[in-house]
């Protein structure tokens, strides 16, 4: 679990709305951070289901990005219990995976689907459909 | 908000630059994908990732990163030359930059640093690197080229672009890791024959789609890349069912022997030495079908299209008359005759003009060009076959050095087509107090047919059959 203060996109600003991403692969996380925080996002990261059900509590994030391929607890079961909880059901997802598994992550409880490798304006776009545009409007 | 969004589960494509290459690529090379072009100095390589480059301008930048080949400066000047050259795109979406210096200083790291850098403010839809290969001359092992390979792909993988590695690889080449991570893998040929070179394009590897397989011919010209798809035999239709209707041959007296003329789609070898009358025969077949409104091509190495107007001259026609009512020549020097080439012009020609006649003078030409027998067997075997399915009717001239006992086919070199053909004609020349032509039917396939040998002449109209 790491947050993101990365040198070279800029101070972190709390204000911004939270996105967490669940992802493994480095790149990916070092990518899609950067596009990110240049959209208006701050991000926090997890690389496992089960530090992310420990994240979205502390954090209370705008938006969960997840892989469905995930050690220990995957994508689609982590979809599962946050969709099954009150207090983090609210919160829409974003399942992002190379595979294409679509129609399983929104009958998990996913909001969107979204098919890597990743694209800095479609990811964007995405996600900007998906987090309450007042909130990454105000703070971009 | 609940989004539904459908993923795309076909494979999405990035165009070759030439839709004939996107034939063989299946429709172009899979999107998100690594691919080597590979091939000696002078094979094209640069020109086909320049191609690819321009034609797919637009949306997001293209990178081409030269390391330790040419210099930028040099690249753009020959550029110039060609027609999908656009100024316009150069510098904003198709973007030319010179990493050679920095990675002489810093090695290969300073590639990575680069492709990093240009993913996260380019967004680059393509990158190709130019040379690849040469990169290996500053690794000091092979451990540490793997690592940057390794770092390299992790990159790419992650990110929405399409990578081209260019490099002078050989066939020893292929053990290098890069060959590992490539997912398609295309090979630039160029061999001398007599007096020309012959280059071929090969598909070595397309992870994820199907190809087509084999060498496929090309040429360079200031349109960059000119390839000529293999010919491959049809696939049948299963509603395709073979003709019982029969065509006249114009040739008086012939179609009584061939027991009702040819039939349709038929292919018919007309084989006979020198001077038997083989291209006058075939001339008579097309211009019947041109008198009867039926479009018919002439494809004529042997003569050129002067000494072609006086044999039709000499038949009592007119080449201007007849080409308005529908005979089309498509003449190419044998001297610079490239089978793959003139096949791709015949098919577009019997497309766009409907032909339903078609002649071959001579098929013994496409042999003595022909660098691989075998593969221009398959060639005539395949055309044939298309004649067939598009109920076009032929006839294949070949020049025979005579003898009676294998016909001369063999002695001659076509052994091997005698089979392919549904008719075999054979002219023959005897010398005694005068000369005196003969013609037989050999074969002709469904049908009966006269056996006799049957001497022709040569009249003011044409050959016919002797009563």
């Amino acid at each position: 679990m790491e947050r993101r203060h990365l040198a070279n996109i800029g101070e972190s600003v709390p204000d911004r709305p939270m996105v967490l991403m669940v992802e493994t692969d480095s790149y990916i996380r070092h990518f899609a951070s950067y596009f990110l925080h240049e959209g208006g996002y701050e991000v926090n990261c997890a690389d496992d289901g089960y530090a992310a059900l420990d994240r979205v509590r502390l954090d209370s994030p705008a938006l969960i990005i997840t892989e469905l391929m995930l050690p220990h607890l995957d994508g689609l079961a982590l979809c599962r219990l946050l969709k099954a909880d009150p207090a983090t059901a609210a919160v829409p997802i974003l399942v992002f995976s190379a595979l294409s598994a679509d129609v399983r992550a929104l009958e998990s409880g996913a909001n969107a689907f979204i098919m890597k490798p990743i694209e800095k304006i479609a990811l964007l776009n995405m996600v900007n459909s998906l987090v309450p545009s007042k909130l990454a409007g105000e703070n971009s | 908000m609940t989004t539904s969004m459908k993923a795309n589960y076909s494979i999405e494509r990035i165009s070759s630059g030439s839709s004939e290459t996107d034939l063989i690529l299946n429709g172009g090379f899979p999107k998100n994908s690594i691919n080597i072009i590979m091939g000696s100095p002078g094979s094209g390589k640069t020109i086909f990732a320049e191609q690819l480059m321009f034609k797919n301008a637009g949306d997001r930048p293209i990178l081409y990163l030269t390391t330790l080949s040419e210099p930028v400066g040099k690249i753009i000047r020959y550029l110039q030359g060609f027609s999908f050259y656009n100024e316009a795109a150069l510098g904003t979406d198709v973007i030319y930059e010179d990493i050679g210096p920095a990675v002489t200083k810093e090695g290969v790291n300073a590639l990575n640093k680069r492709i990093k850098s240009a993913i996260l403010e380019q967004s680059p839809k393509i990158i190709i690197v130019d040379s690849f290969k040469d990169l290996h001359y500053l690794t000091q092992s092979v451990a540490e080229m793997r690592r940057h390979l390794y770092e390299f792909t992790s990159m790419i993988t992650a990110y929405d672009t399409t990578v081209f590695l260019i490099g002078e690889y050989t066939t020893e080449s292929l053990s290098l890791p890069e060959f590992t991570a490539a997912d398609g893998i295309i090979e630039l040929l160029r061999t001398p024959l007599g007096t020309r070179d012959e280059r071929f394009v090969r598909v070595l590897k397309l992870r994820g789609s199907s190809y087509l397989e084999g060498s496929h011919a090309f040429k360079i010209s200031q349109h960059g890349l000119e390839v000529f798809p293999r010919l491959v035999t049809p696939e049948i239709p299963k509603s395709f069912t073979l003709l019982d209707e029969r065509i006249t041959s114009g040739v008086e007296g012939l179609d009584e022997l061939l027991h009702g003329g040819f039939l349709v789609g038929s292919t018919t070898l007309l084989a006979g030495p020198t001077g038997a009358g083989k291209t006058t025969i075939a001339l008579q077949f097309a211009m019947d079908g041109v008198r009867q409104g039926i479009p018919a091509l002439f494809v004529n190495f042997e003569e050129n299209p002067t000494q072609l107007e006086r044999t039709i001259k000499g038949l009592g026609g007119n080449l201007e008359t007849l080409k308005a009512e529908g005979l089309h020549l498509l003449y190419a020097s044998p001297v610079e005759l490239q089978m793959d080439s003139i096949i791709v012009s015949m098919f577009a020609r019997i497309e766009e003009l409907g032909i339903k006649r078609i002649v071959i003078d001579s098929v013994g030409d496409l042999i003595t060009t022909a660098s691989d027998p075998q593969r221009l067997h398959d060639y005539i075997y395949a055309l044939t076959q298309h004649f067939t399915v598009r109920g076009v009717t032929s006839i294949v001239t070949f020049e025979t050095l005579g003898g009676l006992t294998d016909l001369g086919f063999k002695s001659s070199g076509g052994g091997r087509f005698s089979y392919m053909s549904d008719n075999i004609i054979l002219l023959q020349v005897g010398l005694q107090d005068r000369i005196k032509r003969t013609l037989s039917i050999l074969k002709e396939r469904a049908s009966s047919h006269d056996l006799g040998v049957n001497e022709i002449e040569i009249t003011k109209s044409g050959i016919r059959v002797k009563k």
